[in-house]
């Protein structure tokens, strides 16, 4: 700026410091002046074009799902004439939202992601809720499974897929998958698209190869639905986690193992298993390398003992002969299962009640 | 300024300019202080806090009445009356002009079979029941853990309801206020769904029996965790405690228990009618802990197993006594 021009644009007294403005200072305040004008604009078509979901006369409940990631839901699930409704991810982080109180269940089941969707049928007609569950492993969905699959009923296990519809619930267990898709009514139309969902589930699921509990205690006479798996405190023990269960068809009878690091860490809970079996009772003997317990409650027997890096146990059988012969069916059958198969999953971090 | 109008610089003028400069500074350090807001509650327009009513909604103990009212039979209309009237019948808790708050569970978005929440036809036999007694108002209300709307449609619980000549009031952010419960241990301090309680005179709870996978059974006492708001899962650290802490907030007039469907395993939240057996019982009682002690024993059927812990919690604040068997109990057989 050259001499004799003043450089304070200041106003004093009202009244201009300065009488002239720069080209440049004009451009600038048009060009903000421009910007504001449509911001302004802006706002003002916005208001006259509101999204129409703010007014919309459809209630909640029967809009379309928002884009929301499926994951692993096959597209179309709707039957003819249902439709999908309320597609909603969850987390470990808001999985409280859908279902508070029982999140705890799942969490223990190494739960990283629900997947929920409702169909509904037309004219206000019956609904199925879809609840899928990712647990991370199949011993989790597995397991989970077991926990919710009434005692009485019978799942089919076929190619890598646990499944059963009981009533108005199918339950199915595939890979690290655990799905429940729970009808509003038992009516045949109901359970006819339970079936469907089965289906299509146990073909879109990816597998994975089933735990070694099922080599190990199906041909010893377990039901493939009575294999189970406890991620935590199991026979209420705080230190049995990761316990893989059978139970026998008496209903009392459960062959266990439990996969430890080492041969010398499984010895060692398998002394735990004994010394808190014994408190639940009375020693009952050694036999058959096993130091057995009888329950002071049931008089049933438990008892268990390593094999390499398992802990093989038996749970609540009727007398100690009993619990001796099945343990001796159990290490033989442990023997042929390889060491490779034995894959533990880490505990879920615990939950204070 | 140049060195020399420095050197003229008078011993005044540093004071001066050093006084004036650590003014300023402490200025700013007060008002930063005092605008310091890390939680964005303080920038918040001040939202007083409420209080229930001392000695909350109860009406006065009777020493003649039966503690327990037990009603069993097939029919839920006669259930509802036969277990109040067991108690002394609605015109003891209920005057006419009453403003009346009922308060069932419909936690989650299941139909009614499932018996995750209030048998809708129980709450329809309640409301008629409250009218009857010269309600001039009857409000239902519940924060639900899923979409208020649609658990109140999918349960039937809404179409009950306003069939009955009650009002259904759902929970938007607007609807809470700060409730104070001196003694809490949680919530002290704690948002409480607070429209409904506006004006009223007296409050009913009515809840279903169901498993639940934390506290083992809620029932009466949890019942009142839905007139909470916040993120109350937190809660769950304690379950027991917040229970224990729910019963000090409400004390409320009447309480039923709903078993005409029992959710013995899977619960909360339920979901297979193989989770479900037929009760054909309801429960009404103005004490929760005893109401729920008979549900723990006699409904969910685990006479051999220990009371929760939330039990015990509360009778040692003197808000019930989980003694059913030493009080006296009147059971009524109906149609």
């Amino acid at each position: 700026m050259g001499e004799g021009v003043e450089e304070r644009i200041f106003v004093r007294s009202r009244k201009h410091f300065r009488r002239t403005y720069s080209t440049r200072e004009v451009g600038i305040g048009a060009l903000l002046l421009v910007g504001l004008g449509l911001v302004a604009g802006w706002v003002a078509w916005r208001g006259a074009h509101p999204d129409p979901e703010l007014s919309s006369a459809v209630p909640l409940e029967h809009r379309a799902p928002a884009s929301v990631d499926r994951g692993p839901l096959p597209a179309d699930l709707a039957p003819a004439g249902w439709r999908e409704q309320r597609l909603a991810v969850f987390d470990p982080s808001n999985v409280y939202e859908k279902i508070d109180g029982r999140e705890g269940y799942y969490k223990s089941f190494g739960f990283q992601r629900l997947h929920a969707l409702t169909l509904v049928a037309p004219a206000g007609g019956p609904t199925v809720d879809l609840e899928l569950y990712d647990l991370g492993s199949p011993q989790n969905a597995l397991g989970a499974a077991a926990g919710e699959i009434p005692a009485s009923a019978s799942p089919r296990l076929r190619d890598g897929t646990l499944s059963l519809v009981n009533r108005n619930t199918l339950y199915l267990a595939r890979g690290k998958y655990y799905l429940r898709a729970i009808g509003s009514t038992e009516a045949p139309a109901v359970r006819e698209v339970l079936e469907a969902l089965g289906e299509r589930f146990s073909a879109a699921l990816p597998g994975a190869a089933l735990p070694f509990s099922y080599d190990l205690f199906v041909p010893l006479g377990v039901a493939p639905g009575k294999v189970s798996y406890l991620a935590e405190n199991a026979f209420s023990f705080g230190f049995a986690s990761g316990v893989h269960l059978g139970q026998l068809p008496d209903g009392d009878t459960e062959l266990f193992a439990v996969v430890a690091g080492t041969p010398a860490e499984a010895r060692a809970l398998a002394a735990r298993f004994n010394k808190a079996f014994a408190e639940y009772g009375k020693p009952a003997g050694a036999a058959g390398g096993v130091s057995w317990a009888e329950d002071r409650d049931l008089s049933r027997i438990s008892g268990a003992a390593a094999a390499g890096r398992m802990v093989l146990g038996v749970h609540s059988a009727a007398d100690v002969q009993t619990a001796r012969a099945l343990h001796e069916k159990l290490a033989t059958r442990a023997a042929s299962i390889p060491d490779s198969a034995l894959v533990t999953v880490p505990a879920p971090p615990r939950q204070e009640e | 300024m140049d060195e020399a109008e420095h050197a003229r610089l008078s011993r005044r003028q540093v004071l001066r300019q050093v006084s004036g400069v650590a003014a300023g500074a402490a200025a700013a350090g007060v008002l930063a202080w005092r605008l310091h807001d890390l939680t964005g509650e303080r920038g918040k327009p001040p939202r007083p806090e409420i209080s229930l009513p001392p000695g909350g909604y109860a009406v006065e103990r009777s020493t003649v009445l039966p503690a327990l009212g037990v009603a069993t039979g097939q029919s839920v209309a006669a259930l509802v009356k036969g277990a109040v009237d067991a108690v002394g019948g609605m015109g003891r808790f209920v005057r006419h002009g009453d403003v009346v708050v009922i308060k069932p569970n419909v936690a989650f978005e299941r139909a009614a079979a499932l018996g995750a929440t209030t048998n809708p036809e129980v709450l329809r036999a309640l409301v008629m029941l409250v009218r009857d007694a010269g309600a001039r108002e009857v409000r239902v209300a519940d924060n639900p853990i899923e979409s208020p709307e649609a658990c109140f449609v999918r349960s039937g619980v809404q179409r009950a309801a306003v069939e009955a000549g009650a009002t259904v009031y759902l929970p938007s952010p607007r609807d809470f206020r700060t409730l104070a419960v001196p003694g809490a241990t949680w919530i002290a301090r704690w948002p409480f769904f607070h429209r409904p309680f506006l004006g009223a005179t007296k409050v009913i709870g009515v809840s279903p029996v169901k498993d639940h996978n934390l506290c083992r059974a809620s029932m009466t006492t949890k019942n009142w965790y839905g007139l909470l708001g916040g993120r109350r899962n937190q809660f769950h650290q304690d379950i027991h405690g917040i229970i224990a802490d729910l019963a000090l907030m409400m004390r409320p007039t009447l309480v039923l228990l709903d078993a005409t469907r029992v959710l013995f395993r899977s619960g909360p939240t339920g979901g297979s009618l193989s989770d479900v057996r037929p009760g054909n019982t309801v429960v009404a009682s103005t004490d929760s802990l005893a109401a729920d002690a008979f549900g723990w024993h006699e409904l969910l059927e685990r006479r051999g197993e220990p009371l929760p812990a939330y039990f015990e919690k509360s009778a040692a604040r003197g808000l019930g006594n989980p003694d059913w068997k030493a009080q006296h109990v009147k059971r009524v057989q109906v149609g």
